[in-house]
């Protein structure tokens, strides 16, 4: 498995520097911005903005983080280059198991998740100094859910990829999705409009309400998903590792 | 370990795919010898590869490597057999090295002191990546890579395909050398006979996902034959005893496949010696016409 995880590796080594390289960037950024609303322009042209703008701080914290681990984690093209280089058929004359396969691809994210988490404490304790406050538990804590939703959607590509073998079919898969999402999305906030308009006739700024209104049901779903989160999340893992493996039993037709 | 007799048995092989079938095929390899598996494009030689690695899963049949089922001992087998594609299944980031490190990794037999010779042979470069390789470098790499983990058995799908007299001379030489030890056995699929005839020391020729011919070359090549006659001439032959017929503005020619006895049967005309490429054009032809009954 040693032999797999490298290549995993070292094929997707440029995207990863390029992540981190993004990142880098973006923390650069956001501390100029962060000491700029302390000490410099922005903070002599309103007082208020260095309070607002430190305030925004756990947001930068939880951006960078998650923006990190994604471009780490991502592994996609790695799969889809093995077929298309013949690898993902010659794999298959090599003594590895599909378990081993999926293992191998499965421990690479972790990694890749992992080294991000660590990078995102980093910047976490980075932003919090350049924004004059705190490095709290609970951005470890966000910090960490955050490396583990990263951790089982990346795994969830896998079988994906294994199954359509191009970076293109998956997108285009993926982005379908988003698309249904979407519509189910507006077709929640088209019904809330006309909740709210219906009970206030007269109200004459409707949308921010009605934007508040959802938000509050949203939270209230935010709060049932927080007790199930961690059991989906599970699910999801074993659910990709087993269809992972099952599609590279099943090979081609 | 399993004591065998051929390194290949394949007995009733069975695939359906939508256009094409291979219908109850059956041929070994024993062990020992290099078998040339011949067939034109489309015929079916990738599929039965790809079959005995269990790339894909059969319809119907057996398959039986180094003594071993093909599906229940999967694993110890591909630790004791080698396969060389048409095309290096690396990423063109990689080098040499690389690619030792992942397969080293892999098998449990890796020989590291063989890659190296096999690098220096080939005069192969270390650290520089396989996609800036020639297409001879990375068919050599690949056969390194073969050779390096003392495989029992080499299956190769058009490993010669493409690559210059010269190269294909050099890899030619070098599974003669491998063949040295007797418990070593080379399938090896082409469309390129003169290799074969060169090396080989079986034939199995397929049609169309069918069996053609299979047997020892030699005696192949000794009971076929080509008669170069004229139309009233080769009414006198048996057709029994044709294989086919080819007919040109210049005069008839059939291949009868059993020279011994068509020598004696018709003594009056010449029998010439024929090649593995004749043959093969020859039951491709015959094949073609019965399918088109």
């Amino acid at each position: 498995m040693k032999g797999l995880i490298f290549k995993e590796l070292y094929i997707s080594r440029k995207d990863k520097i390029m992540g981190i390289l993004v990142w880098l960037e973006f923390l650069f950024v956001s501390c100029i911005l962060l000491t700029s609303a302390r000490f410099g322009n922005l903070q002599k042209l309103s007082p208020d903005n260095a309070e607002v703008i430190q305030s925004k701080a756990p947001i930068l914290i939880y951006a960078l983080g998650a923006v990190l681990m994604i471009s780490l984690s991502t592994l996609g093209k790695t799969i889809a280059s093995d077929y298309n280089c013949r690898f993902g058929n010659y794999i298959h004359s090599l003594p590895v198991s599909a378990e081993k396969i999926t293992a191998s691809r499965f421990i690479v994210i972790f990694f890749a998740v992992a080294a991000g988490f660590l990078l995102s404490l980093l910047s976490g304790a980075i932003v919090c100094a350049a924004a004059d406050m705190g490095f709290k538990l609970r951005f470890i804590k966000y910090l960490a859910v955050c490396a583990g939703i990263v951790f089982v959607i990346s795994c969830a590509f896998v079988p994906m990829y294994e199954k359509y073998k191009t970076t293109n079919a998956v997108t285009a898969r993926i982005t379908a999705f988003l698309c249904v999402i979407y519509v189910v999305f507006a077709a929640v906030i088209f019904n809330e409009a006309f909740d709210y308009s219906a009970a206030h006739p007269d109200a004459e700024d409707s949308l921010s309400p009605i934007l508040s209104e959802f938000g509050s049901s949203i939270k209230r779903y935010i709060d049932r998903f927080d007790f199930l989160l961690p059991i989906i999340m599970v699910l999801l893992l074993g659910l990709s590792y087993c269809l992972s493996v099952r599609i590279l039993k099943r090979r081609e037709n | 370990m399993v004591d065998f007799e051929n390194a290949i048995e394949i007995r009733g092989l069975t695939k359906k795919f939508d256009g094409f079938s291979m219908e109850d095929l059956s041929f070994s390899v024993p062990k020992g010898s290099i078998m040339g598996f011949i067939g034109q494009n489309g015929a079916g030689k990738t599929t039965t590869i790809k079959s005995i690695l269990n790339i894909i899963k059969k319809d119907s049949g057996s398959i039986n490597l180094l003594g071993l089922d093909s599906v229940e001992n999967e694993t110890e087998i591909k630790q004791r057999i080698s396969v060389v594609l048409d095309e290096l299944p690396f990423h063109d980031d990689f080098n040499a090295m690389n690619i030792r490190y992942i397969l080293k990794n892999i098998y449990p037999q890796w020989d590291d002191t063989a890659y190296e010779r096999y690098l220096d042979r080939f005069n192969l470069p270390r650290k520089k990546k396989v996609g800036q390789f020639s297409k001879g470098m990375k068919m050599k790499l690949q056969i390194a890579c073969a050779l390096s983990h003392n495989a029992e058995l080499l299956i190769m799908d058009e490993a010669t395909t493409g690559l210059d007299p010269v190269v294909r001379n050099e890899i030619l030489d070098i599974f003669l050398e491998y063949i040295q030890d007797e418990n070593r056995s080379i399938l090896m699929s082409s469309h390129i006979t003169s290799d074969l005839e060169r090396i080989a020391d079986c034939v199995t020729f397929i049609d169309n996902g069918r069996l053609l011919l299979t047997g020892y070359k030699d005696e192949i090549l000794e009971s076929h034959g080509v008669i170069k006659c004229s139309n009233a001439d080769l009414e006198t032959i048996d057709s029994s005893d044709i294989v086919s017929i080819r007919q040109s503005e210049f005069g008839t020619e059939a291949m009868i496949f059993d020279k011994p006895s068509c020598k004696l049967k018709y003594p009056k005309l010449v029998i010439d010696n024929t090649t593995l490429e004749e043959i093969m054009l020859f039951y491709v032809n015959r094949s073609k016409e019965e399918r088109a009954k």
